[in-house]
């Protein structure tokens, strides 16, 4: 009898006055989510916060942080403020919430928690390139349910959060904005492989893009195949954003140079030969 | 402007030097040092301007009858460079080595061939180094085990900076109180564009910006109006003002000096020294090659050229000196003395510089 007073009193609470209340709670909470990623985000691209020892990652970083903050907030509001829900209203209202899990939630459950343990352990940061779920981009957002990222063709591809559980999270440069770029050249067998290194080392620390610093050594490494050499060079770009154009810099001038010296590539490509072996 | 300098130095007139008595003293106890078997080759590192070339040409004469030999911007440029700096006495003076590479592949040979000069020989180097250039060859060369003992120039103070404008002041100057310094306002409102998403409208935000010396002035006025005055003549404020503005740089602080008196008429006030306001539009690229300049201090087009083949060099160059940040005289590029540390933050701000 007592539950169905219960029961009885929940409904009463919920009428159109309270739902509209709480709807206007939930979009000034959505409203002030989305002005504080929109001025963060501009505020972050601002460079002179790099002559303070500041980077737009870590200014992005407080816009989930923030979000989370408003999304709770409000939720908390609307349960305490508006709707005014007892103790025991709260447990039978979190009993159903499980019988809602059980019925199918239970994804979007796994995607908030996702999204709560991202901000908490920070496995990655709004402006982070990273690879989830298969995919490899920069991260533009994330959200209760969803992280956005942006991929080097430009496609914006939406993960859902709850894939932190099942799939493991590649951050390449973990809140810096400097990350490490491994460029392979492949040269003849035959051809002076020392040279080759030490034009790779020039053409690599001589680019617009690197950064140089003790956190951020350089190195070239060789190895032998048995129809090539692979001259392997690793540095840091000094933005991720440069990624492709460092390496398509220090690609072109280790090349033009090679031939310049008369470096070469080898004779038979890898591809040519994995046909003739095919065959 | 380095250059300039060192072309009067070769010339054999001796400059003055304000403010490195006790770096002249460090390096003089390094020279003299009892146990000469290991010697230690010295580095003086300093931003351009900073009287680098003149503090060596000092050691130069101190030094004359042990044969020592200074190597100028010419001389190291010179592909006999190698051979004239092995004839020369037991104690050598290189300026400008950053002189000796280019960022470029194949640009670091009489860089290399100069260092392994210097670790295998029993001579003592002395080494003058851009700041700059240093910072970035350090993280490919084992700079500090080659040059043991690194100086680094101190900024001057306004006493030392007085001293070197009334050296080179042929007339007498006078000094007057601001007068206009309390109509000056401390905030000045500028409007920002604010682009709002999905309506794609722009709104005028008005920004607040602080003029910090307008609002020390103010604030001294009228917290400290007599304790101001008493403890400080108006003609130490002028020189203060010039060491704020300048940072302490000689090279800046002459610069900034000249173009600010330029248009005084009778007696100098603190505020007609004016630091330059740059407002710097350049993209990546052009960027890059700033601070090629800033680390080379005098470069011609075509070695920029020769370091990013890719770039326009010529509008980007254009577009430098329009921005009044470098100056052309010859074909050679060098940074303008007064832009130094607007150049540097915004470097910094592009993290070319760090």
């Amino acid at each position: 009898m007592a539950s169905v007073d219960v029961i009885s009193g929940l409904f009463q609470i919920i009428n159109p006055p309270t739902i509209l209340s709480s709807l206007a709670v939930l979009l000034l909470a959505y409203a002030a989510g989305r002005i504080t990623t929109y001025v963060l985000t501009g505020l972050s691209e601002w460079n002179v916060l790099n002559v303070f020892g500041l980077n737009r990652i870590t200014v992005k970083m407080m816009i989930p942080l923030l979000k989370f903050t408003f999304y709770f907030a409000g939720l908390y509001y609307i349960l305490a403020a508006i709707l005014n829900i007892a103790s025991d209203q709260l447990v039978l209202f979190s009993g159903l919430f499980g019988a809602g899990l059980g019925f199918g939630l239970q994804g979007l459950f796994a995607d908030v928690v996702g999204g709560l343990l991202t901000i908490m352990e920070r496995p990655y940061q709004i402006g982070d390139k990273i690879t989830m779920g298969g995919h490899y981009g920069e991260v533009k957002d994330i959200g209760l349910r969803v992280t956005r990222l942006v991929t080097p063709d430009d496609t914006l591809v939406s993960v859902p959060n709850g894939s932190i559980f099942q799939n493991p999270v590649a951050n390449v440069n973990a809140g810096n904005l400097e990350m490490m770029v491994m460029i392979d050249l492949f040269v003849d067998p035959n051809c002076d492989a020392i040279l080759a290194m030490n034009i790779l080392k020039e053409a690599l620390v001589t680019s617009k893009y690197i950064r140089l610093s003790e956190k951020h050594p350089h190195v070239i490494l060789m190895k032998d195949f048995p129809f090539y050499k692979r001259i392997r060079a690793k540095g840091y770009a000094n933005d991720f954003r440069y990624e492709f154009i460092f390496e398509t810099d220090v690609t072109t001038r280790a090349w033009q140079e090679f031939r310049r010296r008369g470096i070469m590539p080898p004779k038979i490509g890898v591809a040519e030969k994995g046909i003739l072996n095919g065959k | 402007m380095a250059s300039l300098q060192c072309i009067i130095r070769e010339n054999g007139d001796s400059p003055e030097l304000f403010g490195f008595e006790n770096i002249l003293k460090d390096i003089v106890d390094a020279i003299e040092r009892p146990d000469l078997d290991s010697k230690s080759n010295i580095a003086i590192i300093a931003e351009p301007f900073s009287g680098r070339s003149e503090l060596l040409y000092k050691i130069s004469e101190l030094y004359r009858e042990r044969d020592t030999k200074i190597f100028f911007r010419r001389l190291v440029n010179d592909d006999n460079f190698m051979e004239t700096l092995e004839k020369s006495g037991d104690i050598v003076l290189v300026d400008n080595c950053q002189d000796l590479f280019s960022r470029k592949i194949g640009g670091f040979e009489k860089l290399d061939v100069f260092l392994n000069t210097v670790a295998s020989s029993n001579k003592l180097f002395i080494t003058t180094w851009n700041q700059f250039s240093w910072n970035y060859l350090r993280f490919m060369y084992p700079l500090e085990t080659i040059f043991p003992v690194r100086i680094e120039l101190p900024r001057l103070g306004p006493v030392e900076l007085k001293k070197m404008v009334m050296a080179n002041c042929e007339w007498q100057m006078t000094f007057a109180e601001d007068v206009v310094t309390k109509n000056v306002p401390c905030f000045e409102f500028s409007e920002f564009p604010l682009v709002l998403p999905i309506i794609k409208k722009t709104f005028s935000v008005l920004i607040p910006r602080i003029d910090y010396f307008a609002l020390k002035c103010h604030f001294q006025a009228k917290i400290w109006p007599t304790k101001q005055k008493d403890a400080t003549s108006v003609e130490d404020r002028v020189f203060q003002r010039l060491k704020d503005v300048s940072e302490g740089n000689p090279g800046v602080a002459q610069a900034i000096w000249k173009r600010s008196i330029h248009s005084v008429e009778g007696a100098i006030k603190p505020e007609d020294i004016i630091k330059p306001q740059y407002k710097i539009d350049i993209n990546y690229g052009q960027a890059y090659l700033l601070y090629i300049i800033l680390c080379m201090e005098c470069i011609g087009i075509e070695e920029l050229k020769g370091i990013d083949p890719n770039a326009n060099v010529n509008r980007s160059v254009y577009d430098l000196e329009r921005n009044g940040l470098i100056s052309v005289e010859n074909g050679l590029l060098s940074i303008v003395p007064e832009a130094l540390h607007s150049i540097e933050s915004y470097l910094k701000s592009m993290r070319l510089v760090w």
